[in-house]
C-alpha cells in the first residue's frame, strides 16, 4: 500500500501543483494545498483506492480547496483597492467554476498539444518546458542553460509559434461553440 | 486582442501594463471574458495533462515526514481529550487554585523581605525554522558555529551570525541558495543542477561542483570568495553574463560600495597557507594574521557572542597577530595584553580595551 501511495503521489503531485497553479498564480499556495490534499489522502489510506481511479476524486477536491481559497482571498481583497488581484481572483474563481473536461474536446486538444510539442526544436523545447512546468523566470533559464536572455526570448516565440499553428484549428472550433 | 498578450497573461509572464490591458479588454463585454475563460481553462487541462514531470523520491519522503509529524500531534489531541473528560481533572483545578493563592502570598511575603532576584531573560536567537512550506532557515548566532547538510548532499559549514536559506528539494535544474555571513561550501558535483548561492548584497554564485568559502557580512564593505577547488562564476544581480571566473588557490573581493579611487573588484591569488587559515575558522581555530584592532574587536564580538569597546582611539593604529584553538576569550585578551601595549577590564558583560 505504501508503494502505491507513493507512486500516486509521485505521479500526480505537480500534475496538481500545475493545474492548482494556474488559478492560483502562486506556487507557494498551490503546493500547501496539494500537500494537504495529498496528507488527507495518507490518513485515510485505507478508504481510497490507490490508483488511477482517485484521480478523478483529487481533481474535484482541488478544485473546491481552490475554489474555496479564492474566495477568502476575495473576502480579504474587498476593503483594498488592487483592481487588479481582485480582477485575477474574480477570472480565476468564474473560469474555475466552469471547468470542467467535458467541455473540451479533451483527447483532441491532448494529441495536438503532443505533436506540437514533438514538432518543436530540442532545444527550443527544453527552454519553453522549464518556462511552463518549473515556472522560471526568463533570466533564471538564461542562467540554467547558459544562453542570453534574447535567445530565451526567441526560443519561446517559437514554441509559441508552433502551438498556435497546431492549435489553430482546436482554437477556432471552440471559440465557434463558445460564441456561436 | 493580440492572444500572445493573453498567453503571457496566464502564465504570469505579462507586465503590469499588459495586465491591466487585459483587464480593460476582459471588461469590454462579456465574450471576451468568455474566450479568457476558456483560455484559463485549457491551460489548467493542459498543464494537468503532462506526464512529463514525477516528483522525486526525496520529496516524497518529506511529505511523508510531515505526515508522521501530523499523525502523532493528533495522537496527543486524543489523549487530551480523555484528560478533558475525566473527573480527577476537576479536583485537580481546585487544588491547583489553592496553591495557586498560596505561592502567591508566599510570594509577596518573600518579596518584601528579600529583594527581587534578576532573572536575565535569553532570547532564543540560534536555531533552524521552517520558513515557509518550501524553504528550510537556519541561523546561526554569535559565538556560534554550525553545520549543515543541504537536501543534496552538499555541506555547508556557517560561521558564527550567519544565515542560510535553501528549499527543501532542490528544483530539477538549479539548487538555489541563499546566504547571508561566511560560510564554508563543498558542493557535490552535479553539471546538470548547478548550485546558485544568492548573496545579500546584488551578486551571486553559480558552482557547479567545488569547494570554497564565503564571506558576506552585511556589516562589513566586501565579499570575499575563496576558492579551493572546481570553478565558480560571480554575477551580478540583473546581467546573464559572469563579472568573474574564478579558478582554484583564488581570493575574488567585491567591494559594493565604496569611492571610485578603490577598484571595486580585486583577484588575489593566494598561497596554500593563507588558503588553510582563511576556512581555519570552521576546524575552531581563530586566526589574526596582521589584523587592525578595529577588525580584530568586530571578530571576538562575532566567534566569542560578547560586547567589545575599544575605549581609546589610538589602540586602532596596532594590528595583532596570533592563532587560537578553542580558546577561552579571557586567555585571548592575556595574550593581547603580552603582545600589545593594550590592557582590558570587564564590566557588566562588556569588555574594555583600555592603554
Amino acid at each position: 500500500m505504501e508503494i502505491a501511495f507513493k507512486e500516486l503521489y509521485c505521479k500526480n503531485f505537480n500534475r496538481l501543483k500545475n493545474f492548482a497553479n494556474v488559478y492560483l498564480r502562486s506556487e507557494e499556495v498551490a503546493v500547501c494545498i496539494i500537500q494537504d490534499i495529498f496528507t488527507h489522502v495518507y490518513e485515510n489510506r485505507e478508504r481510497f483506492p490507490l490508483d488511477d481511479s482517485l484521480l478523478p476524486y483529487l481533481f474535484v477536491m482541488v478544485k473546491h480547496r481552490c475554489i474555496n481559497y479564492l474566495k477568502r482571498e476575495r473576502a480579504k481583497q474587498r476593503y483594498c483597492n488592487d483592481s487588479l488581484y481582485q480582477f485575477n481572483i474574480d477570472i480565476a474563481l468564474e473560469s474555475l467554476n466552469c471547468y470542467s473536461i467535458e467541455s473540451f474536446d479533451y483527447k483532441r486538444l491532448v494529441k495536438l498539444y503532443r505533436k506540437a510539442l514533438e514538432a518543436m526544436p530540442t532545444s527550443v523545447r527544453e527552454t519553453f518546458l522549464l518556462s511552463r512546468y518549473d515556472n522560471y523566470k526568463y533570466r533564471e533559464i538564461a542562467k540554467i542553460q547558459n544562453i542570453s536572455i534574447k535567445t530565451v526570448e526567441y526560443r519561446m516565440m517559437q514554441a509559441i509559434k508552433v502551438l498556435k499553428e497546431y492549435l489553430k484549428g482546436y482554437y477556432a472550433i471552440m471559440l465557434h461553440l463558445l460564441l456561436g | 486582442m493580440n492572444t500572445e498578450i493573453l498567453i503571457k497573461y496566464i502564465s504570469k509572464q505579462a507586465t503590469l501594463q499588459e495586465c491591466e490591458q487585459v483587464m480593460d479588454w476582459v471588461n469590454q463585454n462579456e465574450e471576451n471574458k468568455k474566450v479568457l475563460m476558456m483560455l484559463i481553462n485549457m491551460e489548467a487541462l493542459l498543464l494537468s495533462e503532462d506526464k512529463a514531470c514525477r516528483a522525486s523520491a526525496e520529496e516524497y519522503n518529506n511529505f511523508i515526514m510531515q505526515c508522521e509529524e501530523v499523525y502523532n500531534v493528533g495522537k496527543k489531541q486524543i489523549r487530551n481529550l480523555w484528560w478533558r473528560n475525566s473527573k480527577i481533572k476537576r479536583y485537580i483545578g481546585y487544588a491547583a487554585v489553592i496553591l495557586f493563592v498560596f505561592s502567591v502570598s508566599l510570594n509577596i511575603l518573600q518579596f518584601s523581605i528579600k529583594a527581587p532576584v534578576k532573572i536575565e531573560a535569553q532570547p532564543l536567537i540560534c536555531g533552524t525554522r521552517t520558513a515557509d512550506a518550501l524553504h528550510r532557515e537556519i541561523f546561526v548566532a554569535k559565538g556560534e558555529k554550525s553545520r549543515v547538510e543541504l537536501p543534496d548532499g552538499s555541506v555547508v559549514w556557517l560561521n558564527s551570525e550567519s544565515r542560510i536559506t535553501f528549499p527543501l528539494k532542490f528544483s530539477a535544474h538549479a539548487r538555489m541558495v541563499t546566504l547571508s555571513g561566511e560560510g564554508y561550501f563543498e558542493v557535490v558535483e552535479n553539471p546538470n543542477q548547478p548550485m546558485i548561492v544568492n548573496l545579500d548584497n546584488d551578486y551571486s554564485l553559480k558552482v557547479l561542483g567545488t569547494t570554497f568559502n564565503v564571506k558576506s557580512y552585511k556589516n562589513e564593505n566586501a565579499i570575499e570568495t575563496t576558492l579551493y577547488s572546481g570553478k565558480i562564476d560571480v554575477y551580478e544581480k540583473g546581467k546573464d553574463t559572469p563579472i568573474h571566473s574564478m579558478t582554484p588557490n583564488e581570493t575574488y573581493i567585491i567591494r559594493p560600495a565604496v569611492s571610485i579611487i578603490h577598484q571595486p573588484e580585486s583577484v588575489i591569488n593566494v598561497s596554500a597557507e593563507i588558503m588553510e587559515k582563511i576556512a581555519a575558522w570552521k576546524d575552531g581555530v581563530l586566526y589574526f594574521d596582521n589584523l587592525p584592532i578595529r577588525d580584530v574587536v568586530v571578530r571576538l564580538e562575532r566567534w566569542y557572542g560578547i560586547e567589545v569597546r575599544i575605549d581609546e582611539e589610538i589602540l586602532c593604529d596596532y594590528t595583532y597577530t596570533a592563532k587560537f584553538e578553542n580558546t577561552p576569550i579571557v586567555n585571548v585578551l592575556e595574550d593581547m595584553r603580552d603582545k600589545l601595549p593594550v590592557d582590558y577590564r570587564i564590566e557588566e558583560n562588556v569588555i574594555y580595551l583600555v592603554r
